[in-house]
């Protein structure tokens, strides 16, 4: 019997099927045995057809295979961060960071001779200990520029590779570091703007990036004009702000000294602390402002009207004296331009402490200041409102606020009596901007007027830019110490606003202990010291604000036949 | 026969939309590859323009923009003596006009190589000379 596949040799097939003819029995079992096999191989071949098919066609496409293939993208989460015109202050920017595999490193040492002429300041020993051990991961340098990136692949060392690491990136540099603030090793806002408003940086993937009120070019002016004043004058401290009073849109916010924000881990805690929100001082005479105003508003004194500060003023046991002392009789307008403290301290007395209190309230100077940053001082004020307390606060002493907090309410007495709610958000048209009523518009008119006169013939001649009308008031005040206030430390500052005829924006510099000079005749008082730096602020800035010279030109002296041309 | 026929066609209709669904997929595929590979290339440029734009910011810096406007082109910000309106031009130039003799005489010779300062209203441009009679 034959069982099985026979040689498939023709001349055997013959052979077999010649035999195979001779026995019949034989030969329908052949068949059947071919029969089995062939459909063995029809029903193979079939069910690998089907599964072609399924797979060719009805097998569902893997897409998250397909995905793999692709790079997978940087999740770039955090969005920028641009001035009121768009211009870029903070970003996120993939940075690639270069570490080593020290099992396919073969030379340990030549590799990190060859690494410090790229990173010189790589610690030769240390490294070379590091890329010998037996760990497989070992960080040479993070976030490395492009070039040191393009520098390190042309060493065409073996074993350094490359991740990818996003890093805040701050393209100017230290202009308004204090307000952007920076963010900590986690990518998280941890001082500034990155911090208060770290919840919408990452919203919706960061793509929306957040307007700020800042103009940079102001922004620049600002701190540079504060750079140079505080250095001349070698102060411990400065601010210097700048506001849109009928927005209440912050333009720019400065604090001295200042420090890189894209080496925010490098600078001090003193370099860090701004100023401008979160110190609080005695601002001294600039209050005398909110003295006249509220006086003005209640009716307790008109403009015609005027005070005795031929003596002293002796209130419980304390006294009251005038620095510009004039001994006579002053008017209203007198008692802000030579900022006389026994004039508002009789003014704040007849308005009463009640009514003073309420209406530094309506002015916001009893809270901290609203604006979008976590480090905003709260105001120190005195316990109670004796007749001695509402007489020191009328001329800006026992009471402390914030140089944002005072310049806020400035804009108040300023922009026609509304309190507008501070921000460093660029506001957009349709916006309602939230505002409340502190006095009556007349008042305003009548103070804006009166600080007008405080530049043109007071103690703020200085701050005057010719063609913008800059109205405003000096404050010069004593720092108390342990020993009372102290003559030799004095905090000056100058609140202005311009131009008068129309006021648009609020200017605030204030320095922290200055000390005189030459320049000022040894002087540190705000009207030689602030007032000059808020002059050159406001020349500098108001072209860039697109205000025109308000003045009829310089050619009024022009020769008489010009004037007639057509 | 008839029978025959029609499994012809239906065999023949069967390869053929099974032919179709295979190409389909095919199709279907290669759009898919296309796609991650153009988002892929917005990805990267989207990146490129990000960091560009950084650069951009760090190259206009005002401090930078400051220094070489006032060291290399020497100059000055802009103050209010310095602008005029249009319609107020034709006054202003002949103010400058009526002044030339003393101020403007020395300056051709002895300012040949120094750094080009634009003066503003001091300085008429050249060639911007009103019309006779413009000033009576």
């Amino acid at each position: 019997m034959k069982l099985g596949l026979p040689d498939l040799g023709l001349d055997d097939v013959d052979r077999w099927e010649a035999q195979a003819d001779r026995t019949g029995a034989g030969t329908t079992a052949a068949r059947a045995r071919i029969i089995a096999m062939a459909m063995l191989f029809i029903f193979g071949f079939m069910a690998l057809s089907a599964r072609a098919v399924q797979v060719a066609i009805f097998r569902p496409v893997d897409d998250a295979a397909t995905a793999a293939r692709a790079e997978a993208p940087l999740a770039i989460e955090r969005a920028d961060i641009v001035d009121r015109n768009g211009e870029l202050l903070a970003t996120t920017l993939p940075t690639w960071s270069v570490f080593a595999d020290p099992r396919k490193i073969w030379d340990a040492r030549e590799t990190v001779h060859t690494l410090r002429t790229v990173f010189p300041d790589i610690d030769a020993n240390a490294m070379e200990a590091k890329l010998e051990s037996r760990s497989r991961f070992v960080w040479i340098k993070r976030r490395l520029t492009p070039a040191q990136r393009q520098a390190v692949w042309a060493l065409g060392q073996p074993g350094l590779d490359f991740i990818e690491e996003p890093r805040r990136i701050y393209p100017q540099g230290p202009l308004a570091a204090h307000l952007l603030g920076w963010t900590g090793l986690d990518g998280k806002g941890a001082s500034g703007i990155e911090q208060s408003l770290n919840n919408r940086l990452i919203a919706k993937g960061g793509v929306e990036p957040v307007r700020l009120s800042i103009d940079r070019r102001v922004q620049y002016v600002v701190e540079r004009e504060l750079e140079t004043l505080a250095r001349a004058q070698n102060v411990k401290g400065a601010v210097g702000i700048m506001m849109d009073v009928r927005t209440g849109e912050v333009l720019a916010q400065s604090s001295w000294p200042t420090y890189d924000a894209n080496a925010a881990g490098r600078a001090t805690d003193n370099e860090k602390f701004n100023r401008a929100s979160l110190s609080r001082f005695e601002m001294g005479s600039t209050f005398k402002v909110f003295t006249v105003a509220v006086g003005l508003d209640d009716g307790v004194i008109t403009p015609s009207k005027g005070y005795d500060a031929t003596r002293a003023l002796h209130i419980g046991g304390s006294t009251i004296r005038d620095f510009h002392a004039q001994n006579r009789f002053l008017s209203i307008q007198e008692i802000l331009s030579h900022s006389s403290n026994i004039g508002s301290a009789k003014i704040a007395l007849d308005v009463g402490a009640e009514r003073l209190k309420e209406f530094y309230e309506r002015t916001g100077l009893l809270e901290k200041a609203p604006i979008e940053l976590n480090d905003s001082a709260s105001p120190l004020l005195p316990k109670t409102w004796s007749d001695i307390t509402v007489a020191t606060a009328s001329y800006g002493h026992g009471i402390a606020v914030s140089p944002v907090a005072l310049l806020t309410a400035f804009a108040a007495v300023t922009n026609g009596g509304e309190y507008v709610t501070p921000t460093l958000l660029a506001r957009t048209t349709n916006e309602p901007i939230e505002r409340r009523r502190a006095m009556k518009p007349e008042t305003s008119a009548q103070m804006v007027k009166f600080l007008r006169d405080v530049v043109t013939e007071g103690t703020g001649r200085k701050a005057e830019a010719e063609g913008y009308e800059v109205g405003g008031k000096t404050g010069t005040a004593e720092k108390s110490g342990p020993q009372g206030y102290d003559s030799n430390r004095r905090v000056s500052s100058f609140v202005g606003v311009f131009p008068s005829s129309e006021p648009r924006y609020a200017v605030l510099v204030l320095l922290d202990e200055p000390q005189g000079n030459a320049e000022t005749h040894g002087l540190a008082t705000a009207g030689w010291t602030a007032a000059p730096a808020v002059s050159r602020i406001v020349a500098r800035t108001a072209p860039l604000l697109g205000l025109e010279p308000i003045r009829a030109l310089a050619l009024a002296d022009a020769p008489q036949k010009a004037a007639g041309t057509p | 026969m008839n029978l025959r026929r029609s499994h012809i066609a239906g065999l023949a209709a069967l390869f053929a939309v099974a032919a179709g669904l295979y190409w389909a997929k095919i199709e279907g595929q290669v759009a898919r590859e296309r796609l991650t590979a153009l988002e892929q290339q917005i990805h990267a440029d989207r990146r490129a323009v990000r960091t560009l734009e950084a650069e951009l910011a760090f190259l206009e810096r005002p401090d930078r923009l400051e220094t070489a406007a006032t060291e290399t082109l020497g100059l000055v910000p802009i103050d209010s003596a310095r602008r005029v309106r249009l319609g107020e031009l034709p006054a202003a130039i002949a103010k400058v006009e009526a002044a030339p003799k003393k101020a403007v005489q020395p300056t051709p010779a002895a300012t040949p190589s120094a750094v080009p300062v634009f003066e503003g209203t001091t300085r008429p441009p050249a060639g911007a000379g009103l019309p006779e009679g413009a000033g009576q």
